[in-house]
């Protein structure tokens, strides 16, 4: 049975001022990038364009307080894998009496992952590469998406999985900033949006639960941990696990605040180019054919690269995902990229994601399905390292008496619960 | 300090000054409406040149007043002419679109203020023909008029299945079939130990 190796429980928590400099810290943001770029799917621009299209940049926001809850997380979550050297279905199975439960429920959400979420992702993915070679059948462009990311893959190389993610976390920022640039951006509609306002559309509620579902996608939190255990240079002792987690925290960051920097370029398209007309985009062409007018047709290509680059990079992240818990709860153990069960579990999932392209679900509805989801789940996974984050087993790596991760926790429980209620409640037929 | 090291400052530097300069600048280099003046008003129709079957498009004319009195601009945007079958326009049914033409007006747009008026949900049904049309819009401002015409193409829609909640379970259900497979999976053949209440010891 496994134990929590509880490290420097006789030192006050935060006392080792172990940082490293910034430039190391830019130099080193490799699962950073893997997680930004799984954290920025399809979802952004479904999310985006919808509470956009209600309220421009008036949600802005709730991106920040989101994006901070999630940095939040992914910071528990390296803070677990530094004390215990363990990666997400541990963190559940280990919760007292209900652990079991728990195990059952990540269990559950990985498959979903790997099944529902992927398909999600080819088909937005599918829809950007028919958006740029318009003569592509759309259901051809969906295997060749499948095909991709099952070879990346069965090669098992994580090094080349991961350098293909920053990659395209490069490709999704450039080509929304682009289409943002062309399109110009208000920054006093941007900084009016930092500031909560009543949305007069009504429709608050459903915004923000689709924008935390986006930006705190449980997936993703989960998935920081597997990428730094493929990295495989757990510390031994406790200064260099803190100058560790100075480099886990630079990462989260950009895991984090990237969906920020990302919503920037979205929101301010959106709010150039189709809030002034109280439209709502519906699908994935509506977005190009709204930018279109204002920056010019160059801008198809362009947005539907950063919509590609998007899916494709959250397809092979959360089809990861789902492949890593759905093996660490199965073998009790957490594996690698390399190990055979995972490349199995991620193909065998991708095959049947991609099957349900083939049904022709409108990507935008799916997306917004799936962000509910991300949602609901989140409602678990927030609590879950709420407890972890205030939990004496983390040693000298738990809260103790630092306000600011206190505030952060109270933030994550607060999150966790009003989507969590607000989602799973829904499936019991409660109306809010 | 190497040569290149500061060389590569220096092209840091530079690139974030081209990226602050094209905050300011490229939005104006890009943009790709029509510019034309009606009377007193200095008007740009942005109109898209694809648009998809079953798939919304939209146009939009920004206006401004240029002259010392305010004025009142009437839009007229026409379907391309014999094909209006081909299109819907709006969102409340019945919504086919007019053989006259959308009117749109914009009343009392004050001297040096600038204002839009947009023709939106103009979309060619999920059966019509390919290929390129030609639409126009008509600005009449203190009874002087002009017409904006263009070309725009029609291309093949990606046609989806309708949005229902049975699509949403279908997929729970896709999700508990495929761990009951994992399980069948991994209980049968690779860790027969699994126990699903198990948890983990502190």
């Amino acid at each position: 049975m496994a134990t929590v190796n509880v490290t420097g429980t006789d030192i006050k928590p935060w006392s080792l001022r172990e940082g490293t400099s910034f430039m190391t810290r830019v130099k080193d943001l490799g699962p950073g990038a893997f997680v930004a770029a799984t954290f920025i799917g399809s979802g952004d621009i479904a999310t985006g364009g919808t509470a956009g299209g209600a309220f421009g940049f008036g949600y802005w926001w709730a991106y920040w307080v989101t994006c901070a809850t999630a940095w939040f997380c992914l910071d528990v979550v390296s803070r677990y894998y530094i004390v215990t050297g363990k990666a997400g279905v541990s963190m559940f199975r280990s919760i007292p009496k209900i652990g079991w439960f728990l195990a059952l429920f990540i269990g559950l959400f990985g498959v979903y992952y790997g099944v529902g979420n992927v398909t999600s992702q080819f088909s937005a993915s599918a829809w950007a590469v028919t958006g740029m070679f318009p003569s592509l059948n759309y259901e051809v462009a969906g295997g060749l998406v499948a095909l991709l990311c099952i070879v990346l893959v069965w090669i098992g190389n994580y090094g080349i999985i991961d350098k293909v993610m920053s990659l395209m976390l490069v490709a999704i920022v450039a080509s929304f900033f682009a289409a943002a640039f062309a399109t110009g951006v208000n920054l006093a509609d941007a900084a009016r949006g930092l500031i909560p306002a009543a949305d007069p559309s009504g429709g608050f509620s459903n915004n923000f639960q689709a924008i935390a579902g986006t930006n705190i996608n449980g997936a993703a939190v989960l998935l920081f941990a597997y990428t730094l255990m493929e990295r495989g240079n757990l510390p031994p002792d406790l200064k260099s696990k803190a100058r560790f987690l100075s480099f886990a925290r630079s990462n989260a960051l950009l895991g984090s605040f990237g969906a920020v920097a990302v919503s920037f370029a979205l929101l301010g398209v959106i709010n150039q180019v189709i809030y002034p007309y109280g439209i709502i985009p519906r699908k994935p062409e509506d977005f190009a054919i709204l930018i279109e007018p204002v920056a010019g047709p160059w801008a198809i290509p362009v947005f539907s690269l950063g919509v590609l680059a998007a899916s494709l990079s959250s397809a092979l992240g959360n089809g990861m995902i789902g492949a890593y818990v759905t093996c660490e709860y199965f073998l009790g153990k957490p594996v690698q990229s390399n190990n055979i069960h995972f490349r199995a579990v991620y193909i065998v999932n991708a095959v049947i994601a991609a099957a349900i392209v083939l049904a022709r679900i409108d990507p935008i509805f799916l997306k917004t399905i799936t962000s509910m989801m991300n949602a609901s789940f989140f409602g678990v996974v927030g609590l879950v390292l709420a407890y972890w984050a205030g939990s004496n087993k983390l040693g000298y790596f738990r809260n103790g008496s630092n306000i600011p991760l206190w505030a952060l926790t109270v933030l994550t429980i607060v999150v966790a619960g009003y989507v969590g209620i607000f989602n799973l409640g829904g499936y019991f037929g409660l109306k809010f | 300090m190497s040569l290149g090291r500061v060389a590569g400052k220096r092209i840091r530097l530079l690139l974030a000054i081209l990226l602050a300069m094209s905050m300011v600048f490229v939005p104006t280099a890009f943009a790709g409406g029509i510019d034309v003046k009606v009377g007193d008003v200095e008007a740009t129709v942005y109109a898209p040149s694809v648009v998809w079957q079953a798939t919304n498009g939209h146009v939009v004319v920004k206006m401004t007043n240029t002259g010392s009195k305010a004025v009142s601009v009437d839009g007229l945007f026409k379907f391309p002419e014999g094909k209006e079958g081909q299109f819907t326009y709006g969102t409340k049914k019945p919504n086919d679109a007019p053989k006259d033409g959308a009117k749109q007006t914009l009343k009392d747009l004050k001297p040096g203020e600038s204002k839009y008026i947009a023709f939106t949900y103009i979309t060619p049904k999920d059966n019509a023909q390919l290929g390129q049309y030609t639409g126009n819009v008509m600005l009449t401002v203190d009874g002087a008029s002009k017409t904006i015409p263009w070309n725009f193409d029609v291309r093949t829609g990606t046609v989806f299945v309708a949005q229902t909640s049975t699509i949403v379970y279908m997929i729970y259900a896709v999700s508990v079939v495929m761990l009951v497979f994992w399980f069948v999976y991994f209980k049968g053949f690779v860790n027969k130990k699994f126990n699903i209440l198990a948890g983990e010891e502190q």
